[in-house]
């Protein structure tokens, strides 16, 4: 449990210290790369609930959402149409869902009802 | 199986981590402010404008040597060719040239020859020096002590002796001959050696920098010694 979260925290102050800046024209590919990363991870934490967990689907789905939204971002730069705006929705969409998902099985984890975490969401 | 998806998870989560931060780096940066004044403003604008002449000009003179290119006979090929060739000889100072300029005399001071101090070759520092100030004002041909100083020239001390491109500069006195493009330049840049503290320096050295009054005709030698040509390569006909 614990980690991850120092991953986290590795990632988070080594970004600090090394002052890197993105130029402001590539600010859209990594905000989108942010979501699709969160996307994928709250994914993931979900399949691990329900026991559904696969290593292979879990990198793999990272990594390709990553870049799939990048070059959504980018060809939508190229013709002119804000695409982003497609992948900010679907992801925004998914991820609420996950988070819902996630706090349902807690929940009914918590309470100690063995409900189906499916149901009415 | 759980240690696996906990180290998976931390790799995700550390790049994670790296790309949120990389974009608070970002976002919480502020753009430097520009603080710059109207003068200042207008000074960097006024030295923009000289460049785009600048440019104007070489591309009119580009121009007109391609105008006369595309005009040629076969009878004045050769002619243009050859102009060409000294234009370029010219640039890279290899031709005698004569123009508005002034002379500026190298000599020990009379102190240090009253003392009888030894007389020591102006210093390498110093030369240099003297050259940047010089070369503050552009489009200047120079000749130290009879050799013709050009972009490729270099100042080097060869065991004690001041050379320049590897020839002996004589322990002054010596002259130093500039040429610029008008009389007006060189008169500009006769003021501008006035002004500066380059004659004080050469007094340090037990040196006097006699500078004269810019007159029309200065006469300059060519570069005798060779340049090396490393980059460009003759073209065979069939190319």
């Amino acid at each position: 449990m614990w980690l991850p979260l120092l991953g986290l925290l590795l990632g988070i102050s080594l970004g600090l210290l090394s002052d890197i800046q993105i130029p402001q024209e590539y600010n859209n590919y990594i905000t989108i790369a942010i979501l699709a990363a969160f996307d994928t991870l709250f994914g993931g934490i979900r399949a691990y609930l329900q026991q559904v967990y696969d290593d292979r689907i879990f990198v793999s789905g990272f990594f390709f959402n990553i870049l799939l939204a990048a070059a959504l971002a980018f060809i939508g730069v190229h013709l002119g149409v804000d695409l982003y705006l497609a992948a900010v929705f679907a992801f925004g969409v998914r991820l609420f869902h996950n988070i819902a998902v996630i706090r349902r099985i807690l929940l009914a984890k918590w309470t100690g009802r063995n409900k189906n975490p499916n149901a009415n969401t | 199986m759980k240690e696996k998806i906990n180290w998976k998870f931390t790799m995700i989560l550390c790049i994670v981590g790296f790309v949120l931060a990389l974009q608070y780096n970002t976002i919480n940066t502020e753009p430097a402010r520009d603080t710059r004044d109207l003068w200042a403003i207008r000074k960097e604008l006024s030295k923009e404008k000289k460049i785009h002449s600048e440019l104007l000009d070489e591309i009119r003179e580009v121009d007109q040597t391609l105008s006369s290119y595309t005009a040629l006979t076969n009878e004045s090929t050769e002619e243009v060719l050859q102009n060409t060739l000294d234009k370029l000889y010219k640039q890279a100072g290899f031709m005698p040239i004569t123009g508005p300029g002034f002379v500026v005399e190298v000599a020990p001071s009379p102190e240090s020859i009253a003392f009888g101090y030894e007389l020591k070759p102006v210093s390498t520092e110093l030369l240099t020096w003297f050259i940047n100030v010089i070369n503050q004002h552009q489009g200047n041909e120079l000749e130290i002590d009879g050799k013709r100083f050009t972009t490729l020239s270099w100042i080097r001390d060869i065991n004690g002796k001041l050379t320049v491109s590897g020839e002996v500069i004589s322990t002054p006195p010596f002259k130093i001959k500039i040429v610029s493009a008008t009389l007006e330049d060189s008169e500009k840049l006769y003021n501008h050696l006035l002004s500066t503290t380059i004659q004080d320096e050469f007094y340090l050295d037990d040196l006097i920098l006699t500078i004269s009054k810019p007159t029309e005709d200065v006469a300059l030698r060519g570069w005798t010694g060779g340049f090396e040509n490393q980059f460009l390569k003759e073209q065979t006909k069939e190319q």
